[in-house]
Order: C-alpha cells, then sequence, then structure tokens
C-alpha cells in the first residue's frame, strides 16, 4: 500500500497543483476546494520524492584532504571567531544596539582601551548629557581607575576652556638602574594622583590644513604611592635598592604650569596621514606644603610621514623628553622621562627604562594591504625599527646604550571608529606582542 | 511462508545468484543519476519566520572563515570542485521557485526581454504619496504608495551621475529577469516634486533612528540628486515583490525554516551560473544581502528573488565603479596576504589602472580589459567560489542567449539620456557577451542536442550528431575544429576511440564503428545506461575544454541506441 502511495502521490499531487499556478510549472494549490495539498500533506510528498541528494556525497577525494581540514581548523576557527568580533564591534546585534542606543540618548558615552602602563583592559564610560559639564569613569581589570570631572567650554574655533578634577590610581611598574635596567617585573608601586587643573587651548589656523595650538596650563597635583597589589610582584617599598627613591615613602605635591605649542601640517588623504606634525612642551613644577622639590620637563614630538604612492609610505617619529630638578630632592621617580612600548621602544614594556632624559626615533615601513571600496577603511601594514634611550642628561647620550626595537604588525583605521593596531616586537628584553586600540604615531 | 522459513529466503538468493553467474557473459549496465523534480520546491509550507541578518558580522565571517576554508580545500589545489547537484539527465535545472526557462528556451524576442516582470508601473499622473524615508545608508530614497495602492521604493541616483544607477538597476533587472532569475518590477520614473505628499504617518532613519518624516526631509532626500533640466526628478522606482519578504537567501546551506529548500545552495546550477550573468552585467554587489525571499501564500512557498541591481554595469550606485570592483573582492583574504609578504610591492592588475569614465550616466564599464574568468564580486560566496566548467558553460549559454536585439530593447528601458550612450553600452554588453561566450564554451566541449542511430550496412556503426555550440555561436570555425571520441559500452562490451574532423555547420554528425555489436541482445529500461561516449573538441591546435559524456541506453526492440544524458 505505501509503495502504491509513494509511486502515485507525486504525479497527483503535480497535476492538482500545476492547474492553477501563476507563475512556472511548478504551483501547488488546491483547484476544486477539496483535496489541497496541505504543508502537512506536502511532508509526505517530499518525503516520496526520489532526486538527487541535497549536496555531494563524501568521495575519495574528501577523505584524502580530511587530514588537511583538521590540520587548517583552528586557523579557520581563528579567523571566523576573529571576524564575529570585528563584526559584533562594527555592527553589534540589534538587542546591544537598542540597550547602547538607550544609553546615548542619556548623554552616555562609552568605549574600551588601556587607562595605564599596566592597567590592562579598562572600561571607560562618560556622561555628556548636560554640558558643560561632564563626569568620566574608567576600571580596569587590574584593578586601575580614572575619573574625571569638571566643566569645559568650547568656542565655534576650536577654542577651549576646561576646569577639572582628576583622580587616577594606577599599578605600575618600576625597572631600577636606567638603561642598564634588568627586565625584572617584580617591583610595582601603586600611584594615586589627584589634579586640579585649569587648562585653555587656542587653535590658531594659518592655511587650511596648517594649524598652530597652543595650551596653557595650570595644575594642582597630589601624589601618593602605595603597595602594588599584584601578589607575584615586589612591591618598590620592599626592595632595598628602590625603597629609598624620592616619592616612594613621601607626599608629593606640586603646582604645576606649562604651556604646549603645537604646529601641524598634517592632512589626511585617503585615510593616510600625510605631512608633518611637531609638538613642543614646557612645564614647571613647582613643590608646595612639604615638598622640597622643584624641577622642570621640556619635551619635543616630531611626527613626519612621507608618501611614496598612495599605498606605500615611510614614517618617522623623533622624539626627546629632559627633566631638571632646579632645587630640592630631584625629580620623583614617578615623573622621569621614559623609554618602553608606544613611547620609543615597542619590543619593551611600557615605563622599561627611565630617567631624567630620553630620546628616540621611530621609523615605520607602512603599506597598504586593504581597503574598503567606499573608502570608509582600510589595514596597513608595517614593518618597524625604532632605537632610544634614557639617561641622566641629553649629553650623557652614547649609541652604546641605545635599545632597539624591530617587528612588523598591522593597523585598522577606520574613519569612525578610530585604530585597532597589532604588532610583534624583537628586541633585547625578547619577543613582544602587542594588540592596541590606538598607535604609537 | 518465507517468514517462517528465512533460510529459504537466503538460499534462494543465493541460488539466483549462482544462476546468473553461470548464464553467459556479464551484461554490466550503467545507474542513471536521479533528476530534480519540477514542482518539489514550490510545495506548501508553514510559513517561515522573517529573519534579519548582521550583514557585516556574515560578510566577514565568509570573507575570513569561509576564504580560509577555500585556500586551505585539496579540491581547489587539485581543481576537483564538486559538480552542482540538482541537474537533469542533459545537464540542466528544472524550472522551479528559484529559476525559470525563459532566454535559454530561444524562444524570448526581445520586447519580451524588455519588458521583463513588469505590468503597469507607478502612476506618476496622480499624487505619489511618501509612506517611509531613507536619509542616509549608501543609497538614500523613499518608498511611495501611488493611486493604485501599490508601494515603490524610489531610488536617486548620485548628484553629478544622473540616470547611473537608476539605468543600471532597471536595465540589468530586465536581463537578470529575461535570463531566468525573479527579480521585481523595476521602473524608471519621471516625477514632479510637487506631485509628493508626505503621509502623516511616515518615519524616516535617520542615524539609524526613527522618527516622524517631513516635508523638508523629504526636500533633504531630493537635494541628494540632480533634477532633470526641466525641473523634474528622475528614479528607479522597484515595486515591493509580492508575497511576504522573509529576509534575504544565502549561498550556501538551506534555509532551515523552508522544508522545500532541499539543496544546499552552493551546489545550486542556477547559484553557480548566476556568476556568469553577475560577470556579463559586472553585478559586483552580488551578496546575500541584495537576495530576497518572499513567502507566496497561496499557496504557500518560498519564492527567490535578487533584488538591487544599482550596483551593475558601470554603476556603483553612490558613484561609477571602481577600477578595482570586479577584479577583486572588497576584503580579499589572499591578495592581502600576498601584499603582507611582499612589503606592498605586489600589485594586483587592477592597481595600475587608469580610471576612465566612459559617461556621467555610464560609469566605469571596461569591455576590453574584462576577464570572465577572474571577474570577482565585491564579496565572495561559496556558489561562486566553486563554480565548475559546467557550471560556467551553463551560465554562458544564458548569457549567449541575449542576441543584439534583446540588448538594445533592454537598455531602452533605462531611458538613458542620449543615443550614443545606448549605443556605447548595448556594444560594451555585446563585447563581455562575446568573451564569456569565447572563454567558458571554450572550457567544455560545448555540444547539445545528442542524437543516435545505428546505421545499416555491412559494418555496424553508430551516428552521433549534437549541436557545436562552438560552431553554432561563430566562436570557432568548423574548419579548425575536430573531434576526439571514445566509447565505452560495458553491455555489449565494446570499446573503441577515434577521431573526426568537423562538417560544415553547426549540426555534427560523428560515425563510430560498433564491432563487437549484438543486435539480438535484449534492451535495457528505466534509469539505466549501457554505454558512455567521450568527445572533446580540439580548436586548431588548443585541446582546451574537457570532454563531453553522452550516456547511451541499448534499445533491443529497436537494435540501436538511445542518448539517454549528457554532461558537460
Amino acid at each position: 500500500m505505501s509503495s502504491i502511495r509513494k509511486w502515485l502521490l507525486p504525479p497527483v499531487a503535480f497535476i492538482a497543483m500545476c492547474m492553477s499556478l501563476d507563475t512556472v510549472p511548478c504551483l501547488a494549490q488546491d483547484t476544486d476546494g477539496g483535496g489541497a495539498v496541505t504543508p502537512d500533506s506536502a511532508d509526505a510528498i517530499r518525503a516520496s520524492l526520489e532526486r538527487p541528494p541535497p549536496k555531494p556525497p563524501f568521495d575519495a577525494v574528501d577523505a584524502v584532504g580530511l587530514p588537511f581540514e583538521i590540520v587548517f581548523f583552528p586557523l579557520r576557527v581563528a579567523g571566523l571567531t576573529v571576524a564575529e568580533l570585528v563584526g559584533l564591534a562594527v555592527k553589534p546585534d540589534p538587542e546591544p544596539v537598542q540597550f547602547i542606543e538607550a544609553l546615548k540618548d542619556v548623554g552616555f558615552r562609552g568605549g574600551v582601551g588601556s587607562i595605564g602602563p599596566r592597567s590592562g583592559v579598562a572600561a571607560r564610560g562618560g556622561f555628556v548629557g548636560l554640558p558643560p559639564l561632564f563626569l568620566q569613569s574608567a576600571f580596569s581589570i587590574r584593578g586601575s581607575q580614572r575619573h574625571r570631572a569638571g566643566l569645559r567650554f568650547e568656542g565655534r574655533e576650536g577654542e577651549r576652556l576646561e576646569i577639572a578634577y582628576t583622580f587616577w590610581r594606577n599599578d605600575e611598574p618600576y625597572f631600577y638602574g636606567g638603561i642598564d635596567s634588568a627586565e625584572d617585573i617584580n617591583r610595582v608601586y601603586l600611584w594615586d594622583q589627584q589634579t586640579f587643573a585649569l587648562a585653555g587651548s587656542l587653535r590658531l589656523p594659518i592655511r587650511p590644513s596648517a594649524v598652530l595650538s597652543l595650551v596653557g596650563r595650570l595644575a594642582y597635583e597630589d601624589n601618593r604611592v602605595g603597595r602594588g597589589r599584584d601578589p607575584g610582584t615586589t612591591p618598590i617599598q620592599d626592595d632595598t635598592l628602590t625603597a629609598g627613591l624620592f616619592g616612594v615613602e613621601e607626599r608629593v605635591k606640586y603646582l604645576r604650569g606649562g604651556a604646549i605649542i603645537g604646529l601641524d601640517l598634517r592632512y589626511n588623504e585617503g585615510l593616510q596621514t600625510r605631512g608633518l606634525y611637531i609638538e613642543g612642551s614646557y612645564d614647571h613644577f613647582f613643590g608646595v606644603d612639604d615638598t622640597e622639590s622643584d624641577f622642570r620637563r621640556v619635551a619635543v614630538d616630531l611626527y613626519g610621514y612621507l608618501p611614496i604612492n598612495p599605498r606605500q609610505q615611510l614614517a618617522l617619529r623623533l622624539l626627546t623628553e629632559v627633566n631638571r630638578s632646579l632645587s630640592g630632592t630631584g625629580v620623583p621617580f614617578y615623573h622621569l622621562a621614559d623609554l618602553g612600548s608606544e613611547h620609543g621602544g615597542r619590543a619593551y614594556h611600557q615605563l622599561r627604562f627611565q630617567d631624567l632624559a630620553m630620546a628616540a626615533m621611530m621609523l615605520e615601513w607602512r603599506w597598504e594591504i586593504w581597503r574598503e571600496l567606499h573608502e570608509r577603511s582600510r589595514i596597513e601594514s608595517f614593518l618597524f625599527y625604532d632605537a632610544g634611550s634614557v639617561m641622566p642628561r641629553l649629553a650623557d647620550f652614547r649609541i652604546d646604550d641605545v635599545r632597539r626595537s624591530v617587528g612588523i604588525g598591522w593597523r585598522l583605521i577606520t574613519s569612525r571608529s578610530g585604530l585597532l593596531t597589532n604588532y610583534i616586537a624583537f628586541g633585547d628584553d625578547g619577543v613582544r606582542y602587542r594588540f592596541r586600540f590606538s598607535t604609537a604615531f | 511462508m518465507m517468514r517462517r522459513f528465512p533460510f529459504m529466503r537466503s538460499s534462494l538468493g543465493v541460488a539466483i545468484i549462482l544462476l546468473a553467474a553461470c548464464s553467459g557473459p556479464k551484461r554490466a549496465t550503467l545507474t542513471l543519476p536521479l533528476e530534480p523534480v519540477a514542482y518539489a520546491d514550490t510545495l506548501p509550507i508553514e510559513p517561515p519566520e522573517e529573519r534579519e541578518v548582521n550583514e557585516i558580522k556574515r560578510l566577514l565571517v565568509i570573507s575570513v572563515g569561509g576564504e580560509i576554508g577555500y585556500g586551505f580545500s585539496l579540491r581547489r589545489w587539485i581543481g576537483r570542485g564538486h559538480e552542482a547537484v540538482n541537474l537533469t539527465r542533459f545537464d540542466d535545472v528544472v524550472s522551479s521557485a528559484w529559476f525559470e526557462h525563459r532566454i535559454g528556451t530561444g524562444r524570448l524576442s526581445p520586447q519580451e526581454a524588455a519588458r521583463g516582470p513588469t505590468t503597469l508601473g507607478p502612476d506618476t499622473s496622480r499624487t505619489l504619496t511618501v509612506v517611509a524615508g531613507k536619509a542616509e545608508g549608501i543609497s538614500p530614497g523613499f518608498t511611495i504608495r501611488d493611486a493604485r495602492g501599490d508601494r515603490y521604493l524610489v531610488k536617486l541616483d548620485p548628484k553629478g551621475n544622473l540616470h547611473m544607477a537608476s539605468a543600471a538597476g532597471v536595465i540589468s533587472g530586465r536581463l537578470f529577469y529575461a535570463a531566468g532569475y525573479n527579480t521585481p518590477e523595476d521602473y524608471i520614473v519621471v516625477f514632479d516634486a510637487a506631485r509628493l505628499a508626505v503621509d502623516p504617518e511616515a518615519e524616516i532613519t535617520v542615524e539609524g533612528e526613527d522618527r516622524p518624516m517631513t516635508e523638508e526631509d523629504l526636500a533633504r532626500v531630493l537635494a541628494l540628486t540632480d533634477s532633470l533640466p526641466n525641473g523634474r526628478y528622475l528614479a528607479l522606482a522597484s515595486k515591493f515583490v509580492p508575497g511576504r519578504p522573509i529576509g534575504p537567501f544565502f549561498f550556501s546551506g538551506v534555509r532551515r525554516d523552508d522544508p522545500n529548500d532541499y539543496y544546499h545552495h552552493e551546489y545550486r546550477r542556477e547559484l553557480r551560473g548566476l556568476y556568469v550573468v553577475s560577470s556579463w552585467l559586472n553585478h559586483v554587489d552580488m551578496r546575500f544581502a541584495n537576495t530576497l525571499d518572499a513567502y507566496i501564500d497561496p499557496p504557500g512557498y518560498v519564492r527567490h528573488y535578487l533584488i538591487d541591481f544599482a550596483a551593475t554595469l558601470g554603476s556603483g550606485t553612490i558613484r561609477p565603479h571602481k577600477p578595482r570592483e570586479g577584479s577583486e573582492f572588497n576584503f580579499a583574504f589572499w591578495p592581502s596576504v600576498g601584499r603582507v609578504l611582499t612589503l606592498g610591492f605586489y600589485q594586483h592588475g587592477w592597481e595600475g589602472v587608469e580610471f576612465e569614465e566612459y559617461h556621467s550616466s555610464l560609469g566605469w564599464f571596461p569591455a576590453e580589459r574584462f576577464e570572465p574568468g577572474s571577474w570577482r564580486a565585491n564579496w565572495p560566496n561559496a556558489a561562486f567560489r566553486w563554480v565548475t566548467p559546467a557550471d560556467g558553460y551553463w551560465g554562458a549559454k544564458l548569457v549567449a542567449g541575449f542576441s543584439d536585439e534583446h540588448i538594445r530593447s533592454a537598455i531602452k528601458e533605462g531611458h538613458l539620456p542620449t543615443e550614443e550612450v545606448e549605443r556605447t553600452l548595448a556594444r560594451i554588453l555585446a563585447i563581455r557577451r562575446d568573451k564569456i561566450v569565447r572563454y567558458w564554451y571554450g572550457k567544455v566541449t560545448p555540444i547539445e542536442q545528442p542524437e543516435v542511430r545505428t546505421l545499416e550496412g555491412p559494418e555496424p556503426a553508430l551516428e552521433l550528431a549534437f549541436d557545436d555550440l562552438g560552431l553554432k555561436e561563430r566562436v570557432w570555425e568548423a574548419g579548425a575544429t575536430r573531434y576526439e571520441w571514445m566509447l565505452k559500452d560495458v553491455y555489449h562490451q565494446i570499446e573503441a576511440a577515434g577521431r573526426a574532423e568537423a562538417g560544415v555547420g553547426a549540426r555534427q554528425r560523428i560515425t563510430i564503428p560498433l564491432d563487437g555489436l549484438d543486435p539480438d541482445l535484449p534492451g535495457v529500461a528505466g534509469s539505466k545506461a549501457t554505454a558512455t561516449l567521450r568527445i572533446r573538441a580540439i580548436r586548431g591546435r588548443e585541446r582546451e575544454g574537457r570532454q563531453a559524456t553522452v550516456l547511451l541506453r541499448w534499445n533491443g526492440a529497436a537494435a540501436g541506441y538511445s542518448a539517454v544524458g549528457l554532461r558537460h
């Protein structure tokens, strides 16, 4: 009986369907109100059909290729995972979007990134719903914190006046011994810094593509050092070499005044930065209350971008910083000039080398490996060579003391979401791999 | 009886086998493949849910995960991709919810090709009610309801490129429809802004948020395009497809909530052949987001549409196409790896090409530089990735079906600004068509309509007649064509091979001697074949394409063969 049904049902159903369909030969519809093909009865028809398999059967080539599939499976999973994550980052699924949109509606702005040398990934959020008032808070997975609150007034031409209170708690490493220090990360400290600052800035367009910017800053800062919390490391207070450093035990307070002048001759063409930027800064630190220390800091940072063609480019950054004690007990160790990571040495930890002065060069050969058709984002790869040193004075610079980094990386540049950088660096301390939401220059 | 004595049944089976083994030489047969069933994907189903897709995430998954899988696939390395599965015995597809034979029948007139799926079109003589707006995204526009109550999505040309996207959308829509695919009714409309009235319930999407639409919003959207010299506006109006939209279809896998969706999409011949039609029309935006499934109720099945053809021909929707488009994926994983490894010194061919806009209404649409085999859509998809020569040839047959007259008729529907522009576009499409035919016909032995008959005489012989489409389309000359053939009859146990020169005309005849034929052997019925006849066309000195296989069945009553299958 079932075999009769198997043979009769398809042609009967076909004839019934083909009589009243408005397109193509294949239409399923009841013709007279009785005997309609329903979804349930269609299941039986489908089950009775003899037709080719829905996909090719597993064959000898598949069998031979199976080991390849297994070997490359992790790579495929990794690729899929990255794609999923990037896809979700660029365009989250609807439910989170609605939640984020609701937060935006009440003036919340958030993001993810680092807030200090050993902070790890931090989530930050801020409230800008009642200008000029702003509030920002960030917490990292390692317990670092950064909070800001204040008033910000912005003019039409980019001028800005800001009065802000900042509290920053960060768990930082200290490598004793200047450029000769060993890579020994077991000395850490908790640095609490509170700052009350008044800052004003001006932007003076010289040409459409050139801007001179001036920033003036007056601040009161209060620094305290506590014990680092990482159980696998040695607090700075417990090490005989570092326990006596200026700033370890003392609560250090400064009245700080300074200025930054920047000349921006950069321009962006096709998501490729070109041109030149130079920035010089001067800060004077006056010890207040019980702080017997005055010092000053001068820093110069130069960025140059030389395009070879729209896809290839040579980029250079030169940076230097000099701190000079003017009176008293010197410069607190956490205010020393530093070399490491994106600050002159990508094969080294952040704050890896510290001293009164530093000088470094960062050189990159950049080349485009992908560009989105609508020019909204691109990926470039880069080979880099960093060289730098720290020393008591710039005059003490010795080529033998230079610490070098070489490496390769890639950078996603988008017109909306900013940057994503990924690189691997090789230096005297070994190999270092970094994934960051920013770039060295 | 048998149930009670199962050993008797097994003993009987053994006896039959032994008897068969002792009864004479083995007469082997070949099993013909099963064929798809024409009505199978239009059977009634329960209404599927509409699905929303995170487009960026899916595109990245396809581009990265899919390309890694493709790059390390053994099949790709050895060039042995799976063939499509939904094939008839003569290497074709059946009409379905995906595809209907139109140009391929040879009976579609140029006027029918130009008409496409269209019916009346929007009534622009009366008020057009704007019921929704879209002020952002790749292509701003709005939705209207005309006096007849029909709803259309109106898309505007980018500033500086009036006609470009709208003409491309309409022309390509007509050509895809004529090729056999389901497309919406697309029209060029010319209207007065004064005839537009914003519905009080209308909403517009701005910065990802919906809010009530105003007249100012409409004015802002209209300001994104150029008006005609007489102040009126020209746009593409795409009628909402019949049925309930339930989201896009993908080019791999099946839709789980559609029990009719049986063949995995990457193994569907229509979707693999779509690669060739897309390459012809430069539909670089052929991806899942430009497809739509609609639930047609009654009778209650899912019809699969291609939608939005604004990024075809020379149009990139919001700008002319760029030289890269059609040459490399938007995110090309392996070329990117190549650039990483060569410090940026590796350059794909398109990277040295100067951009040249043929006309503001045409954009960038290369003819001479077009390479059918290396054309790429902007995003990879599994169906296109695994196109075999047979799939490409099938698609090329569709493209070859379009005569110059068909092309000119479809172009007329685009309302391009001048006849010179129309002629230029027709010339480009004809050149690209001819390149496609030359390329894909050269990948196989393009024979069709095989017929066999047994020749009487002292020496039995078989005459195979077939159409050589390479000669029919004048891609090659008969004088420079010859055929290699090889017959293997497992039933008569005949094996023979030989060569034959091509004769005059497209219909060719090859005579094959049948030494050892036993005309008294009984025939074979059902889904069986008894012989394979492999034929390879040699054009000049080139053994270009792979051979075609004609499946033959011995008909005992007529003491002759019949052709029961064909594979390319």
